[in-house]
């Protein structure tokens, strides 16, 4: 019916093309990456024949082994807390009215947008104030027992995802309609109840993406963890870091391309856990639009509720 | 929103539940992001006005030399009103310049002539503000430079980041759409660090990029270290932080809308600038500042693209609580870049932006 203009086919030529460069641009140099962590020769950019010995000279490598158990510790205790203390925030600001709601808010979604170095920094100065008072206090007998090291790294991490759990979950509990909760404790549940039983299964694929960007976030934290990590304890980033910032290897290479296969399956596994969870949740509970509040929905949500109270087990 | 809550409101007796006390929920989580970026923040704002001690850390003992030190000792020797006269004709040549576009691009877009005045206008104050910081001292410079870069690895996100989302949300199939989202997510996921270091492998002296120059007969270019390898670097970090919000804005256009204003009468540039841009400036806005505060406090690209000791702000305070070990200055120029930050975003994300930001 619309007459195609050739301005518009030109038009729509122009931005195909345009897309594809950006693509171009985002892959090429992460493939050049990849490709070279399999060169045989030990220097430069030309290519010496086909080898994977980089990648077995990896896992030879104590300090990097060390290095990425740390990561991986640290990643998932941030994690656990922080999933717990972000869906609790973000129940708080969504679901109860209280004074001071705004203020929170700007608290909880701080970290989001203070730039990461001034944080570091600030926690370079507090840890070392507070942790020197506490030796202090310890007596002289124990100079220096408490450092800087994992613990300092995980209080750090488990702030940001923090308030990033809050942000992924609080998007999910917009979409789910209170009156679902209101019908629930109507019956008679208590709001632990309704708690377990209809808001968590319902906002489950937020609390997952939550937890996915957390761990990703805390495994791939550079700034923050540079200054609150004492001469103990260093992560992968860290480690990787004091390595590419003196050379360019085909072992750093390597490195760089496991951590870029890990991140991708942990983006897939993210994609494909969501899609699941929100799937099963669809069969269980017919959505409900917020927009009409009137008796019909209202009736609506109190039998979906009921349905699925008595359907579980 | 509004209308939820009052309705909440309204039903009574079935709100019992959600006026309970929302304390225990809150503090442990308040109580935690406040202890980690609360506290250290007013304590850098403390430490600003105490006495460096040897080797880190701080005497306390009250001064205001590291206030004094960026404001007014730290000036280079040539700073004078030379230079507020240089920075001034840089500015009017700079508005000169930029009319011929700006005033083109307005008539081009039926908007008034006035309009594209201003924004040469605009570009033009900035010119000079940046000329003056750049002359004035190594702090205001370091500052200035972060922002200048910043604010073209702004630039080159938006003319890249708009097509692309156009391009994704005009897929008619959704598994095309959601495989190319899913390869713009690929980068966002990735670290910070390998893509950094991917584009300083591609670009180094003797990296695949040079070998391929080297290859066609021409000679080597030195990439690395340079103000042109810094600002790839931005953009190749923080493009997917501009994509994603543009695509989300753009999926929610009217395309019947801009149909309707092209029946109408309205050729593709006005529709372009009354209809689209103003259906997806909340994305907009809210990737833009994404962009730009991620790229003013990058410490990684300066890093390891830019080489040199004071590139950025962040290679500032890093040399600050580093090497020169002076946490007062350092603490002070932290506490000034904060500031800047928190002022700029209240100034320009209003309200409503910032519900769609969070």
């Amino acid at each position: 019916m619309i007459r195609r203009r050739p301005s518009r086919r030109f038009a729509n030529l122009a931005i195909g093309s345009a897309s594809v460069l950006v693509y171009v641009f985002f892959y090429v140099p992460v493939a050049v990456l990849v490709l070279f962590s399999f060169n045989q020769a030990r220097t430069g950019g030309r290519w010496g024949g086909f080898t994977t010995e980089w990648y077995s000279a990896l896992f030879d490598n104590d300090r990097l082994i060390t290095a990425a158990q740390n990561s991986l510790l640290i990643a998932v205790v941030a994690t656990a807390v922080a999933v717990v203390l972000g869906t609790m925030l973000s129940l708080a600001i969504d679901r109860r009215t209280f004074r001071g709601r705004t203020a929170a808010q700007q608290v909880v979604y701080l970290p989001v947008i203070a730039p990461e170095i001034v944080t570091g920094v600030a926690l370079l100065a507090f840890f070392s104030l507070t942790l020197g008072r506490l030796n202090d206090l310890l007596g002289r007998g124990a100079q220096d027992a408490l450092r800087m090291g994992r613990p300092t790294i995980i209080i750090a991490h488990v702030a940001f995802c923090t308030a990033f759990v809050a942000l992924v979950v609080r998007s999910s509990l917009r979409t789910l309609d209170p009156s679902l909760e209101e019908a629930a404790q109507d019956l008679g549940a208590n709001a632990w109840t309704t708690f377990w039983r209809v808001t968590l299964p319902s906002i489950m694929p937020g609390v997952l993406g939550g937890a996915l960007l957390a761990f990703t976030l805390s495994l791939d934290n550079f700034v923050i963890t540079f200054f609150v990590s004492g001469p103990g304890a260093t992560t992968l980033p860290i480690e990787v870091f004091g390595q590419l910032r003196r050379t360019i290897s085909p072992e750093v290479n390597a490195i760089s391309t496991l951590i870029f296969g890990a991140s991708t399956l942990l983006l897939v596994g993210a994609l494909v856990v969501q899609s699941t969870v929100s799937r099963q949740r669809s069969q269980r509970i017919r959505p409900l639009s917020r927009q009409p509040r009137n008796r019909a929905a209202q009736a609506r949500a109190t039998q979906a509720t009921h349905t699925q109270l008595e359907g579980q087990p | 929103m509004m209308a939820a809550r009052a309705a909440r409101a309204a039903s009574g007796g079935s709100g019992t539940a959600l006026r309970r006390s929302a304390a225990p929920l809150l503090a442990p989580g308040l109580l935690w992001i406040s202890v980690v970026y609360v506290i250290p923040g007013a304590l850098i704002l403390v430490y600003s006005f105490l006495t460096p001690k040897l080797g880190g850390g701080v005497v306390w003992q009250a001064t205001l030399d590291s206030w004094e030190e960026i404001v007014a000792r730290g000036r280079r020797s040539d700073a004078g009103w030379g230079t507020v006269g240089a920075a001034a004709l840089r500015g009017i040549a700079t508005a000169a310049v930029a009319a011929v576009p700006t005033v083109a691009a307005a008539r081009y877009l039926g908007r008034r002539i006035s309009r594209g005045l201003g924004f040469a206008a605009l570009l033009g104050a900035l010119a000079a503000v940046n000329h003056l910081a750049s002359a004035y001292n190594n702090y205001t410079a370091v500052f200035a430079r972060s922002v200048v870069w910043s604010l073209w690895a702004t630039v080159v996100c938006i003319c890249l980041a708009l097509p692309l989302a156009v391009f994704i949300s005009s897929r008619s199939s959704p598994v095309t759409k959601n495989a190319l989202l899913i390869a713009v997510m690929v980068s966002f996921w990735t670290s910070m660090l390998v893509r950094t270091y991917a584009i300083r492998f591609l670009l180094a002296n003797t990296g695949p990029l040079n070998n391929l120059i080297e290859a066609l007969g021409l000679d080597r270019v030195v990439f690395l270290n340079t103000r042109f390898a810094v600002i790839l670097g931005l953009v190749y970090t923080a493009l997917p932080f501009m994509i994603l919000p543009l695509y989300a804005a753009t999926e929610r256009v009217e395309r019947a809308q801009m149909e309707a204003a092209r029946d109408l009468g309205a050729r593709p540039p006005q529709v372009f600038a009354d209809v689209f841009v103003p259906m997806v400036r909340p994305g907009l806005t809210v990737g833009v500042v994404m962009v730009f505060v991620l790229s003013v406090s990058q410490y990684l690209v300066p890093t390891l693209l830019g080489g040199g000791k004071t590139n950025m702000i962040a290679n500032l305070l890093e040399l600050q609580f580093g090497e020169a070990f002076n946490w007062p200055l350092g603490a002070a120029v932290a506490a000034l870049f904060s500031v800047v930050t928190f002022a700029g975003l209240y100034l320009t994300v209003g309200r409503r932006d910032q519900e769609e930001l969070l």
